[in-house]
């Protein structure tokens, strides 16, 4: 039978031998172990900014033998995890990811508006709410039609942020742009005379040119070109002279708007979107009527025989009343509207304003109007983000069947590991010097 | 016609508005003469409390008798400058202490703030014909009938740097009111001064 001295040298033993063995094991786990794995790694619910998901990062990027790895989202990661999870999938390892994000983006673009506003795009799928804000606070909501849809936000504060479910998409406008003046040719009469008025109390600079008599103008018209003119605005068949200097002008990126009767003179047939028709409401039909004059009760010139690069703006029933399309590198908008004015002095109670808005608009949509400077954007840009997603990582997919919720258990990088290891030796160091042995 | 001009003549519920019947005539006689500007070959009688007035920017006035606009005529008013239209207020009498240019004169500061003296090298005098001196002097000044003045300046009511009411003391309703056929019997067409105010009303 065994003395109770050596069980206790037995048991010291054991003690040397299992420590051996975890470093043994450590050390073949750091040379050769890790490629035995599968080396797929899933990652589920991953917190996607970055100071979140950093330590994951970290992990897996320590991890040399990681072969694939599978992250589902709950939000498109921000732009310095996606970066890392696409360097990861550079070096080697084959990230994939799922999860619902939402394909939403922006755009914020100055408008070519005196008044200065910022339009806002957003593109979000059918029925999604996103709420728009800027460095000071929300703008508004936008319930997505086809597509997505559009905010005018008089001015904003720092970035534009879109935000759809736990999606951001981030974007800086672009700066203010430079507007020069803008040329309206036309008969003397209540159309030009409220087109500028419009205009000019909207903030445009407007140069007139109206026929009163023949040879006889009010004003004259400058040199086009556009470093003086970000718009011509050519009413009736008293702008045919100026149709060859307005041609170039378009086409070196001039905006032109066209009105009905210029618009079916063969002068400008080069540039228009569609042929103007007849006028379907006679001017009598005012006189007779008592409700206010609104944009719907307009006289109008319809456009017919649409040219195939055109696109349609407004309609008015089936009738296409206003169209645009572009020539070279300027923009041509053709009105079907006749005599707006009516609905400036005849409208409701908004309607001078709502009159004024739209010439502004029309006017802007077409206007060349450089960005007035090019500064970089003091936050980074996210305007797309599941569309980053999907550059960096490819589209999402399925995870992996047999894959590991986490990374495999590595004792080389764990301390616990080396603490059992010291306790295991010191108990067995403890244990010989107890009983007098070296 | 679309997009021509019509010569409306406001009528108002107090006083004589139609004590020039000639004037719409001869005036769309001149515009039509001197200018290629399409003009309805009739003018049309509108009244001042209508709606009917905001399709018509350009309005005549003019009256003998005292002025005292209804509540509906002055909210109209309002609503005709504040949109661009213009009025011209012509005093039939030429008489400073006449009854139409002192009733008329606190109705339109009442209604819209006061009258100021248009200078006389304002825009509109040089908006087709030029007027060296300002507003063309009538036979009924030079006459020494009415307050027996000549007077300089017209007033006005500016608005967004456009005249939106301009004021006359100088009897432009007797010193039109004839048939254009009489016209070939004149040295030198007195109704030239109205082409100038319908083209600046609608250039400006």
């Amino acid at each position: 039978m065994r003395s109770r001295a050596e069980w206790r040298r037995g048991a010291e033993w054991l003690l040397r031998a299992a420590a051996l063995g975890l470093l043994g094991w450590c050390l073949y786990a750091s040379a050769a172990g890790r490629r035995a794995t599968n080396g797929t790694t899933l990652a589920t619910g991953m917190d996607t900014t970055h100071a979140s998901a950093g330590a994951q990062l970290a992990s897996w990027t320590r991890d040399a033998g990681l072969e694939r790895l599978h992250v589902s989202l709950a939000a498109a990661p921000d732009a310095v995890t996606r970066d890392w999870l696409h360097a990861l999938d550079a070096a080697g390892t084959e990230v994939t990811w799922a999860g619902d994000v939402p394909a939403l983006a922006i755009a914020a673009e100055a408008a070519a508006d005196p008044r200065g506003s910022v339009r806002l795009s957003v593109a979000a799928p059918a029925g999604v709410t996103v709420h728009v804000a800027d460095g000071v606070g929300r703008i508004d909501s936008v319930v997505a039609a086809a597509g997505g849809g559009s905010v005018r936000a008089a001015s904003v504060v720092g970035a534009v942020t879109a935000r759809a479910d736990a999606t951001n998409a981030r974007v800086t406008p672009t700066s203010e742009r430079t507007l020069r003046s803008v040329v309206l040719l036309g008969r003397a009469g209540w159309e030009a005379k409220f087109t500028a008025a419009a205009l000019e109390e909207r903030g445009w600079r407007v140069t007139v040119r109206m026929q009163v008599a023949p040879g006889l103008t009010v004003g004259s018209a400058p040199p086009l070109d556009t470093a003086r003119v970000s718009a011509v605005i050519a009413l009736d068949s008293t702008a045919a002279s100026e149709a060859p200097a307005i041609a170039r002008y378009v086409r070196a990126g001039g905006g032109l708007v066209l009105g009905a009767e210029a618009a079916r003179l063969p002068a400008f047939g080069a540039l228009t979107a569609g042929r103007a028709g007849a006028t379907v409401r006679a001017a009598a039909s005012y006189a007779a009527a008592v409700a206010p004059v609104t944009q719907q009760t307009l006289a109008i010139a319809p456009l017919r025989a649409l040219r195939p690069d055109a696109v349609v703006l407004e309609r008015r029933d089936a009738e296409v009343v206003l169209a645009a399309r572009r020539v070279d590198a300027g923009r041509v908008v053709q009105l079907g509207y006749d005599e707006t004015w009516r609905w400036r002095l005849a409208g409701g109670d908004d309607s001078p304003e709502a009159h004024r808005r739209w010439w502004s608009e029309l006017v802007g949509s077409v206007a060349y109007a450089p960005a007035a400077d090019v500064a970089a954007p003091a936050v980074t840009n996210e305007p797309a983000p599941r569309a980053a997603l999907v550059a960096a990582l490819g589209e999402a997919g399925v995870a992996p069947t047999g894959a590991s919720a986490s990374p495999p258990f590595d004792p080389s990088r764990s301390l616990l590991v080396y603490i059992a290891v010291a306790l295991l030796l010191c108990t067995e160091w403890a244990s010989r010097r107890l009983r007098g042995a070296k | 016609m679309v997009n021509e001009f019509v010569f409306a003549t406001v009528q108002y519920d107090s006083g004589d508005w139609d004590s020039a019947p000639l004037v719409p005539s001869n005036v769309i006689d001149a515009v039509a003469r001197y200018t290629s500007i399409p003009v309805a070959p009739q003018g049309a009688i509108v009244p001042l409390a209508s709606e009917a007035l905001l399709r018509h920017p350009f309005a005549w006035l003019t009256g003998h008798l005292p002025v005292r606009f209804s509540d509906a005529e002055r909210r109209m008013l309002v609503r005709y400058v504040e949109r661009g239209g213009l009025l011209v207020v012509d005093d039939h009498n030429h008489d400073i202490d006449g009854e139409f240019h002192k009733s008329a004169t606190e109705e339109l500061r009442r209604t819209l703030g006061p009258l100021t003296e248009l200078p006389n090298d304002h825009e509109l005098y040089r908006a087709f014909f030029t007027f060296e001196d300002g507003p063309p002097t009538t036979s009924h000044e030079l006459n020494g009938w009415g307050d027996n003045l000549v007077h300089r300046n017209l007033l006005a009511h500016v608005r967004n740097g456009r005249i939106g009411v301009l004021y006359s003391n100088k009897d432009y309703s007797s010193e039109w009111s004839y048939h254009p056929d009489t016209k070939r019997f004149l040295a030198v067409d007195n109704t030239r001064f109205a082409v100038n105010l319908v083209v600046y009303a609608l250039t400006r």
